[in-house]
C-alpha cells in the first residue's frame, strides 16, 4: 500500500482538535450556564463522540498494528465506531446501573451518527483536495522534465525550482555527485 | 518450477521472483518462492488477517468506549 505524502494526522487532525476544545467548552461554559438548552446538555457531547475519538482509536490501532497506513479514515472506520460505542452506551452500560450512570437515549445513537457523517465528510473532501493537489504537483515535476537537453538544463532546473520543488528533503535522496550537481546549476541559475 | 502469481503480504504488490532479489520492490520485504507462508497467492490480506482485522479493530473501539464510560462516570459523581 503505497503511502499518502499528505498523511493523516491523527491527535494533530483538525477535526480531533475542534472536537476536544468543543467538549472543554460545553462541559464548562454552555452547561453551567445553561446556553444552548437541551441540545448542549443531552447530545452536543455525542454529536463529538466520533469526531473527537475515531482519530485516537485508529491511532490506537496503528500502534498495534491493526492499521497499517496513514490514510484518512474510511466510512467502514468511521460506521463501525458508531456500532461500537451504540452498543455500549445503548445495550451494554444501561445494565449496569450501579456501576455505571447511562440513561440509554436512543436519539444519542442519531447523534453519534450526526457526528461521525460531518467529520467523514470533511475527511473524504480533504483528503480528496490534497489528493488532487499532489496530482497537480506530480503533473507539473513530470511537464518541467519534458524535453530535458544539456542546453536546456539550466533553464529547466530554475524552472524546477520556480515551482517550489525538488523540496531538500527530496533532493537528499540522490547520490552525493547528483546533490552535488543539482546544487551547483541551482547556484549557476542564481547567478544568471 | 514456479507457477502463479505471488504477492506481497505487506503492501500487496506484485512480486517478481525471477528478478532474484526476492524482496517486494514496493516495500522491501523477503519473500522466499519456495516458502507459501511468505507470499500471498491474492492480493487481498488473508482470512485469518481479515478476522483478526475485525476483532482486534472492534475491541480497540471498545476499550475506548470502556475508558469513556468511566470517565463520564468520574466526572458525574464530581471525582
Amino acid at each position: 500500500m503505497t503511502q499518502s505524502p499528505h498523511p493523516f494526522r491523527y491527535f494533530a487532525d483538525p477535526v480531533c482538535i475542534a472536537a476536544l476544545a468543543l467538549y472543554a467548552l460545553n462541559r464548562h461554559i454552555l452547561k453551567p450556564h445553561h446556553i444552548g438548552g437541551w441540545f448542549t446538555h443531552g447530545y452536543f457531547n455525542d454529536v463529538l463522540c466520533l469526531p473527537l475519538f475515531v482519530p485516537m482509536i485508529l491511532y490506537a490501532q496503528r500502534l498495534l498494528g491493526l492499521r497499517r497506513h496513514d490514510g484518512y479514515p474510511r466510512a467502514w472506520e468511521i460506521t463501525q465506531q458508531w456500532a461500537v460505542f451504540s452498543v455500549m452506551f445503548q445495550a451494554i452500560i444501561p445494565r449496569f446501573p450501579k456501576t455505571f450512570v447511562s440513561a440509554g437515549d436512543p436519539w444519542d445513537m442519531l447523534a453519534y451518527a450526526v457526528g461521525g457523517v460531518l467529520a467523514g465528510w470533511y475527511w473524504s473532501v480533504r483528503e480528496a483536495r490534497l489528493e488532487s493537489a499532489n496530482q497537480e504537483r506530480q503533473k507539473k515535476i513530470g511537464d518541467s522534465f519534458d524535453d530535458l537537453r544539456r542546453s536546456t538544463a539550466i533553464h529547466t532546473i530554475t524552472r524546477i525550482k520556480r515551482e517550489g520543488f525538488p523540496t531538500d528533503e527530496e533532493i537528499s535522496r540522490f547520490s552525493d555527485e547528483t546533490q552535488h550537481k543539482v546544487r551547483t546549476l541551482l547556484e549557476v541559475s542564481k547567478q544568471e | 518450477m514456479i507457477q502463479g502469481k505471488f504477492y506481497c503480504k505487506k503492501c500487496y504488490a506484485t512480486l517478481d521472483p525471477s528478478d532474484g532479489f526476492n524482496r517486494c520492490q514496493q516495500c522491501g520485504r523477503a519473500f522466499h518462492p519456495a516458502n507459501d507462508l511468505s507470499f500471498l497467492r491474492r492480493p487481498f490480506p488473508s482470512k485469518l488477517r481479515i478476522v483478526v482485522q475485525i476483532v482486534g479493530t472492534t475491541a480497540v473501539g471498545f476499550v475506548v468506549a470502556y475508558v469513556v464510560a468511566m470517565f463520564q462516570m468520574a466526572a458525574l459523581s464530581g471525582h
